[in-house]
């Protein structure tokens, strides 16, 4: 019997040929959309971050959102804020000056403005970098198409994330926008 | 958080063992590519998007894809079985010098197997399958899988050669 797991331990230690590189590459070309179906997500250098880590902030914030529920409610009854003034309101909004500012990306707001309110540089912006992350992927199942093979229709679930950086003041925004995709891929009957 | 197709790491884990697994099936290198990528393709295209494909699924596909050509092309099949003497098992495994000759005196050991018991053993051995799955990839009963298996292992060992089996086995020891 001894014999036997011996020669089974010496033939697991042959190992087969991978495949060469043009057919891998055969293979890629022959999957076409099918190989772009399911992602799988390769961890960057950074340690993973645990949930686990997060739960020490639950009772503060608890604590933050109850203080400020009861400031807003009990205090301002208490100073007698919330006592409406005898004067009355006049909701006629007067006719807002509209500034032409043609480098401005906001139209009626001029550059100076947005440094102003927004307390960042208009000027000295690095090239947006763009990325797209797959989140989640829905099969909805086989679908009927009249002339065609039935097919497979698979609805993507993306993120775009928008990266600006201002090297001068170490500045950075993102920005995420979903996004969704429908592919149909089609099946072959045999 | 970059991303890669869940497809390439899968090939990568089983390309090869699919590949010897057709070698076997097709008996000829160029139409084992053939049949792992037409299998693979199909199966993937049908599971892919579940993110894991099971390797039964794929090995059961070369094998049907197999027999569907062998039926349909009796011509070709002889052909092949004209190039197996050309390209005996040894060529689709990783040689290294230390072992060159007991792996060879080894590998020639199985392909004298039955394709019975060759096929069971292969995908067991390398392809790491449990005799379950084996069975259900060839529709086989487990008891048949298990003594295929085992028939063909006893017969491995009566053929190599026994003074193979003395021989040192790294390059080092053979030298000295």
């Amino acid at each position: 019997m001894k014999e036997l797991d011996d020669l089974e331990e010496e033939l697991k230690a042959l190992q087969p040929k991978d495949p060469t590189p043009a057919f891998t590459a055969r293979v890629e070309d022959a999957l076409g959309d099918s190989g772009s179906v399911s992602f799988r997500r390769i961890s960057s250098d950074s340690p993973k971050r645990s949930g686990k880590k997060l739960y020490f902030l639950i009772p503060p914030v608890l604590a933050l959102a109850a203080s400020l529920v009861w400031m807003f409610f009990f205090l301002p009854k208490q100073n007698g804020l919330l006592e409406t003034s005898p004067e009355p309101v006049d909701h006629s909004s007067p006719i807002a000056e509209v500034i032409d500012d043609l480098d401005s990306p906001l139209h009626g707001v001029s550059l100076e403005e947005l440094e102003t309110y927004s307390g960042m540089p208009t000027e000295g912006w690095a090239d947006p970098q763009v990325r797209e992350l797959l989140l989640d992927r829905v099969d909805e199942g086989l679908i009927q198409r009249p002339g065609f093979s039935p097919g497979r229709q698979v609805r993507y679930h993306y993120l775009d994330e928008t990266h600006w950086m201002h090297p001068a003041s170490n500045t950075r925004i993102i920005s995420t926008t979903p996004r969704q995709e429908v592919i149909i891929l089609d099946l072959d009957l045999y | 958080m970059d991303t890669e197709p869940i497809w390439k790491s899968w090939f990568a884990r089983h390309g090869a063992k699919l590949l010897l697994f057709a070698r076997q099936q097709a008996r000829n290198p160029h139409d084992a590519e053939d049949l792992v990528q037409e299998a693979f393709v199909r199966i993937w295209r049908l599971y892919g998007h579940t993110g894991e494909v099971a390797p039964g699924l794929v090995y059961r596909a070369v094998r049907r894809l197999a027999i569907d050509w062998a039926r349909s092309l009796d011509r070709r099949k002889i052909r092949e079985q004209k190039v197996v003497a050309e390209f005996p098992l040894f060529e689709s495994f990783k040689s290294s010098i230390e072992q060159n000759e007991r792996q060879k005196a080894i590998l020639a050991a199985v392909d004298r197997l039955p394709p019975e018991q060759k096929e069971v053993l292969t995908l067991k051995i390398w392809g790491e399958l449990t005799f379950d799955e084996i069975g259900r990839t060839l529709d086989l009963s487990l008891n048949t899988v298990a003594s295929r298996y085992r028939y063909a292992l006893q017969k491995l060992r009566d053929w190599i050669p026994t003074q193979l089996e003395d021989q040192p086995k790294t390059r080092e020891e053979s030298v000295e």
